[in-house]
């Protein structure tokens, strides 16, 4: 709607933005002043004489300068009493009455409740009776006495001695919320009380408004009125206390009642981890003080503040030995029940102290005891330790534990002495049940070892007893498992072990007047008494046996069970007997029995029978040998006649018919005219020079034995083994007419033709089977007969062995031979692959 | 001690007269191999035959790896050509039944491979597969070699 008035050209230029822009007729319409009848005026002015007057506007943040510089103290009326006390008793407590502690703070409190100024005004009555100020206006009263706080308590002074610049001094005084109750003139308040009295007491008798303006010099109330609100801001706040004189008998809040009520407000608070003991009042004046007694409450306060106070025990470090725990140090005097604080600074102690380690033992002396819960009526903590010092010294086991126990068992030759009471001599139960290897036993000393009776003493870690020890050992004393200790009937040990893995100590075989003495008998000695039946059998030591009577509350039934009389008995090996043999008759009664020493020592007869030592007839023996001789005859007989009836009719067969389409292998005979074939006519001779034909000039393959003799020698090493996968039915001459026509049989005619393909046959067998060899002196004997497939059977042979220069030589003597072959191509081809050419 | 012995000797004997006679086994089939070899493609021939190792045929034990290759039979024999007869031949030289052989020749296109895996069964005189792949190059033989030969191996 801003738009842009263009003044017309008459006027002068001047830029103008108007806003809403009305034309004259709208302007003129509404241009009158606001329209207010006269009913309306007048019942505004009478709502407005209704209603008070604002207080004026608060200013917190006034400086103390400003404040001196405007007003000085007014000067108290001499002769003016001050610091009535007088305390009547208190009004009891409605049940909807306020908390008197609930009261507004200086934290929580409005605008209303903030300090007024006191412009040292002087009220009416002449005596100022309040003053909101700081400490430092009141500073120097002028011509009179200043009633100072620090009558009262000394905690209450040295907190109100300094206090913050601009802290208000008032509190309740500004804040009347209720005037319901009007008390009557001259009503004493208390202290106490009267905290919270402020919403009853805010319009006191005569109608006097004195809610929210008790500060205000100017509606000081009359001479006669109580002046509630300055007594409350000395209780509350108990920061200032003004000069205030209040007219003759106008009572006063006592200022020590309002400091004691402050003390116990500004109190530290307790720790709330801690828990105060029963009766102890903590920051709660629930008893009204009477008679101007200063506050309890101030004095449990210092008790209490000497708990905070009080430096606590690290919780970490184990007081030292001897050290009473949480001693307190000081003691507040002056009828400060000093068992509360006792008992506080005990209970303090004791929930910081650390709790006892369960597996380390705490050093000799120091009184550790099961932290018990608070002590009631007033025992000291110390009380509570549980346990003598002299039963817990024993507590630390030693590095050397088992040496030291052997020595001194060893050393621990007395006998036990019956005139020693008994108690004092036994070691009590677990620990005397646990002997030497309990961790937790004391260290065994002489009389201990003296004292331990016969069922805990040995054990299979302890050293043997010598022959005084075991006379130590009463016979009596073997049942073992003595009677626990009265002072460690309720107390279990801290280590726990299974009571089922360990031989326990007997109570119910003691009971039963059973005796165990197996499991820690000693082993016999020769000063020892006879034992009982059950112990001749000697059993064999059971591992952890000592250590089981760490339990006092183990299992009877395994003592029972533990001397098992089979423990060194071997057990009979079931021995699988193939076959029932008859066992010869023992030996007649009458008949004298040779004892002889056995292997293990155990003194056997000869022609006892045992599972291992079986003694077998001697009658049998040759025949089982016999017959097992005979049975492997037969075994032997039997192969024999199978490959032979297996043979049978192989050979029968092999004649009949051949299978049709399969040529079975037919054994070639051996070239025996191999000379004769390799006549010179039957194929060319190979030059001397040539070191194809010539076989000695190839050193791979020169082999002297062989070496085809050239002439004089008639007889030709022919191969021994043929490959029986490469079928050699093959004859020189081919069957097929289909195929190429075979050079060999070309060059050979007749029986020289037939010899050289038989020989080209047996060359090629080798080849295939990887015998190059063998196929080269195939091939030479071939090329000896005068047929030229020799020198391709050879090049191939030489290729396959890597004897490339051969192999080409072969071929191109091939090739060059047999130029129109059909595998003269593939002869060039491999000539090439070869490097040849 | 004689009668026991004898005793032990005719019951050593039952066995052996009562040893039925045995029939006439049938004749050994044989699986053979014969390794690829190639002059221009070695890299494609060695592959190959190393495929052709793997191979099995259903009804046949373990192939028998044939020393020399089909080209050394065939020129050994003097019968070169690629006819049935001639691997005929060739299987009987080898004393096979079954017969896998391969051959390696130049593609259609150039630097192609041509490999063709045959069975030919010597005993029927029938190629009885045969199955042939191009490959791009001879170094691509390696990589596929192994499906063509499972191919015509597989029953």
């Amino acid at each position: 709607m801003t738009t842009k008035h263009v003044p017309p050209a008459s006027e002068p230029t001047e830029e103008l933005v108007e806003m809403e822009a009305m034309d004259v007729d709208e302007w003129e319409k509404e241009q009158h002043t606001p329209v207010a009848t006269d009913a309306k005026l007048a019942a505004l002015v009478k709502q407005s004489a209704e209603t008070p007057p604002l207080p004026p506007a608060v200013h917190k943040n006034q400086t103390v300068a400003r404040v001196v510089a405007k007003a000085p103290p007014p000067t108290p009326p001499t002769g003016t009493p001050r610091e009535i006390v007088r305390f009547g008793s208190p009004a009891p407590l409605k049940p909807g009455d306020p908390n008197p502690f609930d009261g507004p703070t200086i934290r929580n409190a409005g605008a209303e409740l903030a300090p007024k100024r006191s412009d040292a005004a002087t009220p009416v009555g002449g005596a100022p009776i309040a003053r909101a100020a700081p400490r430092s206006m009141v500073a120097t009263p002028a011509g009179g006495t200043q009633t100072t706080p620090s009558t009262t308590n000394r905690h209450t002074t040295s907190r109100t001695a300094t206090p913050p610049a601009g802290t208000p001094a008032i509190t309740r005084t500004a804040t009347p919320p209720s005037r319901a109750a009007t008390p009557a003139a001259g009503t004493p308040t208390s202290g106490a009380r009267n905290a919270a009295a402020p919403r009853d007491l805010a319009t006191p008798a005569g109608g006097t408004p004195a809610s929210g303006r008790a500060a205000d010099p100017a509606r000081t109330p009359p001479a006669g009125m109580p002046v509630v609100s300055a007594k409350h801001t000395q209780a509350i706040g108990a920061i200032e206390k003004a000069p205030a004189t209040p007219p003759a008998g106008m009572p006063v809040v006592s200022a020590k009642h309002t400091q004691a009520i402050g003390a116990i407000d500004k109190a530290p608070a307790p720790p709330r981890t801690q828990t105060p003991p029963a009766g102890t009042p903590v920051a709660k004046p629930t008893s009204t003080p009477s008679g101007g007694v200063p506050a309890v409450g101030a004095k449990h306060t210092q008790a209490i503040g000497a708990i905070d106070k009080a430096p606590a025990p690290p919780r970490t470090q184990t007081p030292p030995a001897g050290t009473p725990v949480a001693k307190p140090t000081s003691t507040p005097a002056g009828g400060v029940p000093a068992v509360g604080a006792k008992q506080t600074q005990a209970i303090g102690a004791v929930d910081r102290a650390p709790a006892p380690p369960r597996t380390q033992t705490p050093p000799a002396g120091t009184p550790v005891g099961k932290p018990t819960s608070t002590p009631s009526g007033g025992t000291p903590a110390v009380k509570a330790v549980v346990g003598p010092a002299a039963e817990s010294e024993g507590w630390s086991l030693p590095d050397d534990f088992d040496e030291v126990a052997a020595q001194e068992w060893k050393s621990a030759p007395v006998p036990a002495r019956p005139s020693e009471p008994e108690p004092a001599r036994r070691t009590p139960a677990p620990f005397a049940a646990v002997a030497a290897p309990s961790p937790f036993a004391p260290e065994p000393t002489a009389s201990s070892a003296r004292a331990l009776p016969a069922a805990a003493a040995p054990s299979p870690f302890a050293p043997e007893p010598t022959a005084s020890s075991a006379r130590a050992l009463p016979p009596a004393a073997a049942p073992s498992a003595p009677a626990r200790h009265p002072d460690f009937a309720d107390e279990e040990p801290s280590v726990s072990v299974s009571a089922d893995l360990f031989a326990p100590e007997s109570t119910a075989a003691e009971a039963a007047g059973i005796s165990s003495p197996a499991a820690f008998a000693p082993e016999p000695t020769a000063s020892q008494a006879p034992r009982p039946p059950q112990v001749q059998l000697p059993t064999a030591p059971q591992p952890f046996m000592t250590q089981s009577s760490v339990q006092s509350h183990s299992q009877p039934m395994h003592v029972v069970q533990a001397p098992t009389p089979i423990a060194r008995q071997p057990q009979p090996m079931p021995m699988p007997m193939p076959m029932p043999m008859p066992v010869p008759p023992p030996p007649s009664a009458g008949e004298p029995i040779a004892p002889s020493p056995m292997f293990d020592g155990s003194q056997r007869s000869r022609g006892e029978t045992t599972d291992s030592h079986r003694v077998v007839s001697g009658s049998k023996k040759p025949l089982l040998i016999i017959g097992g001789a005979v049975g492997a005859v037969a075994l032997v007989v039997v192969i024999a006649l199978a490959m032979r009836t297996k043979d049978a009719p192989k050979i029968a067969d092999k004649p009949a018919k051949p299978t049709p389409g399969r040529v079975d292998p037919v054994a070639v005979p051996p070239p025996t005219d191999v000379v004769a074939v390799a006549t010179p006519d039957a194929a060319p001779e190979p030059s001397p020079e040539d070191p194809i034909a010539s076989p000695p000039t190839n050193p791979r393959t020169t082999d002297p034995g062989t070496t085809p003799p050239t002439t004089g020698n008639p007889r030709v090493r022919t191969p021994k083994t043929i490959n029986p996968k490469i079928r050699t039915n093959r004859t020189p001459a081919i069957e097929t007419g289909k195929g190429t026509p075979d050079p060999v049989g070309t060059s050979a005619d007749g029986d020289k033709g037939a010899k050289a393909r038989a020989a080209y046959s047996a060359g090629n067998q080798k080849l295939f089977a990887g015998d190059a060899d063998g196929a080269i002196l195939a091939y030479r004997q071939v090329i000896a007969m005068g047929s030229t497939s020799g020198y391709r059977g050879l090049g191939l042979a030489y290729a396959q062995q890597g004897d490339t220069a051969n192999a080409i030589a072969a071929f191109k003597r091939y090739v060059q031979l047999s130029p129109n072959a059909k595998d003269v191509p593939l002869i060039k081809k491999r000539i090439a692959a070869l490097g040849g050419k | 001690m004689f009668r026991s012995t004898l005793l032990i000797g005719l019951v050593g004997c039952i066995p052996a007269s009562t040893v039925p006679p045995t029939a006439p086994t049938a004749a050994k089939r044989t699986f053979v191999v014969v390794p690829a070899e190639s002059d221009t493609f070695p890299l494609a021939a060695r592959a190959t035959t190393e495929r052709l190792r793997r191979a099995r045929l259903r009804g046949f034990n373990e192939p028998d790896i044939s020393k020399v290759s089909l080209e050394v039979v065939q020129l050994s024999i003097e019968c070169v050509e690629p006819t049935v007869a001639c691997y005929e031949r060739v299987g009987k030289e080898l004393a096979a039944s079954q017969m896998l052989f391969a051959e390696i020749v130049r593609g259609p296109k150039r630097d192609s491979v041509k490999v063709t895996i045959t069975l030919f069964d010597v005993d029927a005189k029938v190629r009885k597969r045969a199955v042939a792949k191009v490959f791009a190059s001879e170094d691509d033989v390696p990589f596929g070699v192994a499906d063509v030969v499972a191919e015509a191996t597989k029953p």
